[in-house]
C-alpha cells in the first residue's frame, strides 16, 4: 500500500441538504435502496420550563459517512471470497465479479458501508472513486458539496490539517476499524456513546 | 424477529441438529457391540443425517445472492470463518457419506470405517467451531457473545438427541443404556437453554449505541421464548415419557423431532433479529 486516502467531515458546515449523497447516486447510478454515502442526522435535547419562561437545548447536527477505508476493515476479515479487498492507495473495493452476496460483510461493518444491491445480486459500496482520484480528481461527493463540508485527500495530510478526531456520536469507536476518516465536529456534537439523542432520519439512511 | 433471515435459520438449526446427531450415533456406535444387526442398521440409517445437514446448505444458499458463484467460498480457506464452514461442512458430508457407502457392503473393513467416523468427528466439531466463530464479530455487540457458542451447542444437543432417538429406534437399537443418554442429553440441552436465555434476556439492556437499544431489536422477545420454551419443554416431556414407560412409539419421536426444530428455529429467529452493530447499523 503505498498511501492512505480518506475523508474529511467538516459537521460544523454541513447543513444536512444530501447533496452529496445524490451526487454519488447519480454517477454511480444506484437504485433507491442503495446509498454509497449517507447523511445521518443525531437530534435531541428538549424544552423546559422554568417559572414563566421556556428554556430549550435541543440539537441537531450532522455526519456524511460513506465507506471509511478503514485502516482495519471489518468487512474484509468476513469475506469468505476475499472479493472485499484493501487496494493500493487504501481503498476498500468489492471485486464485483467474485462477490457472491453472502452479506458477511453487511453484517460486520458497523458503518453501514456495503450494501447489497437486488439487481446486481451482489454487494456494492463506494470505491473512493478511486478511477477519478487517478486522473487527479476528487470523488464526486466532495466536489459536489456546496458547503465545501468535505474533502478527500492523503489521510497523513488531512490530519495535520485537521486533527485525528474520527469519531462522535453516533458513529462507533474508531478503536473498532480505524476509519480513515477526520472529523471537525459541530459545536453540538456530542461524544460516541452518547444517549441525549437519537438518529431522526433512519429511513433515509 | 429475523423471519427475513430463513435461509440462515433453517441452516443453523438443521446442520446443529445433523452434528449433534452425529455424535450419538458415533456414541452409539463405538459402544454398541452386542448386537451387530442393529448397528449394521443403525449405520445405514445415518444416511438421514448426511440428507439432513445437505438440505441445510442447500437451504443457506437462499440466503447467498449469487449461489452459482458458491465455489468461491472456499477461495479464504483457513482465513474466513465462512471459507472454513463450507470446507469443514462439505469434507464432514464427503467423510460420512463414504463410511456410509461402505457401509452397505457386507464385507467392507469395520476398521476403516471407524477409522471414518472418528475423522468425521473431528470435521463435525471444526464445523461447528466455525459456524460459531462466523458470528463473533467484535463490531455486533449482541452476538459476540459466549451466548452464541451456547446457543449452538444447545440446538446440536437438543435436535441432535430428538434426531438420533429417532435412529436408534428404527434401527431397532433396543438399549436402555442409549434411552436414558438421550433422556439426559435432552435434560442438559434444555437446562443449557433456559440459562442461556435467562442471561441473554437479563444482559440485553446493558447494550446500547446512540442509534440502538438491543432490547428494541426483538421486542417481542418475551413471548417468542414463552412460545420456544413451550416446544422445547414438550418435547424433552414425551423423551423423558417414553424412558419412564419404557416404550418407544415412533409417532411420538417424530413429533418430539419437529417440537425441538420449531422450539429452536424460533429461538435462531430472535437471534438473527438481535442483529446490530457498535455503530450506525
Amino acid at each position: 500500500m503505498t498511501q492512505q486516502y480518506g475523508f474529511f467531515i467538516d459537521s460544523s458546515r454541513c447543513t444536512g441538504c444530501k447533496t452529496c449523497m445524490l451526487a454519488c447516486k447519480d454517477l454511480k447510478d444506484l437504485p433507491p435502496e442503495v446509498n454509497f454515502r449517507r447523511v445521518y442526522e443525531y437530534t435531541g435535547g428538549e424544552w423546559t420550563q422554568d417559572g414563566d419562561a421556556w428554556r430549550q437545548d435541543v440539537f441537531s447536527y450532522y455526519t456524511s459517512i460513506a465507506c471509511n477505508h478503514c485502516a482495519d476493515p471489518a468487512c474484509t476479515k468476513v469475506c469468505p471470497t476475499g472479493a472485499m479487498a484493501k487496494h493500493e492507495n487504501g481503498f476498500v473495493i468489492v471485486d464485483e465479479e467474485v462477490c457472491i452476496g453472502c452479506k458477511s460483510c453487511a453484517m460486520a461493518c458497523p458503518y453501514g458501508a456495503p450494501q447489497y444491491s437486488e439487481v446486481k445480486r451482489h454487494m456494492t459500496k463506494c470505491d473512493g472513486c478511486y478511477g477519478r482520484v487517478a486522473e487527479g480528481k476528487k470523488p464526486v461527493c466532495v466536489e459536489a458539496c456546496p458547503l465545501r463540508a468535505l474533502d478527500f485527500g492523503p489521510i497523513e495530510e488531512l490530519r495535520e490539517k485537521h486533527g485525528t478526531l474520527a469519531a462522535v456520536a453516533p458513529l462507533p469507536e474508531d478503536t473498532y476499524t480505524h476509519p480513515s476518516i477526520v472529523i471537525k465536529p459541530n459545536p453540538k456534537a456530542r461524544p460516541v456513546g452518547n444517549h441525549d439523542g437519537f438518529l431522526a432520519n433512519p429511513r433515509e439512511v | 424477529m429475523g423471519w427475513n433471515e430463513w435461509p440462515l435459520m433453517l441452516f443453523t438449526v438443521l446442520a446443529q441438529s445433523a452434528i449433534g446427531a452425529y455424535w450419538l450415533c458415533a456414541f452409539a456406535l463405538f459402544t454398541e457391540r452386542r448386537d451387530v444387526l442393529a448397528r449394521r442398521r443403525l449405520e445405514r440409517l445415518m444416511i438421514v443425517v448426511w440428507v439432513v445437514l445437505g438440505a441445510a446448505f442447500l437451504s443457506s444458499t437462499a440466503h447467498v445472492g449469487s449461489p452459482m458463484r458458491g465455489a468461491n467460498v472456499l477461495l479464504r480457506v483457513g482465513q474466513a470463518p465462512l471459507s472454513n464452514e463450507l470446507f469443514f461442512g462439505m469434507s464432514f458430508i464427503a467423510v460420512g457419506g463414504i463410511a456410509w457407502l461402505l457401509s452397505l457392503f457386507a464385507d467392507s473393513s469395520r476398521t476403516l470405517r471407524n477409522a471414518l467416523y472418528l475423522l468425521a468427528l473431528v470435521l463435525s466439531i471444526a464445523l461447528l467451531w466455525n459456524m460459531t466463530r462466523f458470528y463473533l464479530m467484535p463490531t455486533v455487540p449482541t452476538w459476540n457473545t459466549p451466548l452464541t457458542p451456547v446457543a449452538f451447542v444447545v440446538t446440536a444437543v437438543l435436535g441432535g438427541a430428538m434426531l438420533a432417538n429417532l435412529l436408534f429406534a428404527l434401527a431397532g437399537l433396543a438399549s436402555r443404556r442409549l434411552d436414558r443418554l438421550v433422556a439426559a442429553v435432552a435434560v442438559l440441552g434444555l437446562i443449557g437453554g433456559v440459562v442461556a436465555a435467562v442471561v441473554l434476556i437479563t444482559t440485553l439492556p446493558g447494550i446500547q449505541t446512540s442509534v440502538h437499544a438491543a432490547t428494541s431489536m426483538s421486542p417481542d422477545m418475551g413471548m417468542w421464548q414463552a412460545a420456544r420454551f413451550l416446544l422445547l419443554f414438550a418435547a424433552v416431556a414425551l423423551v423423558l415419557g417414553q424412558v419412564i414407560v419404557g416404550r418407544r412409539v415412533l409417532p411420538v419421536m417424530v413429533v418430539a423431532l419437529l417440537l425441538v426444530l420449531g422450539g429452536e428455529i424460533i429461538g435462531r429467529g430472535v437471534f438473527y433479529a438481535l442483529h446490530m452493530t457498535v455503530g450506525l447499523v
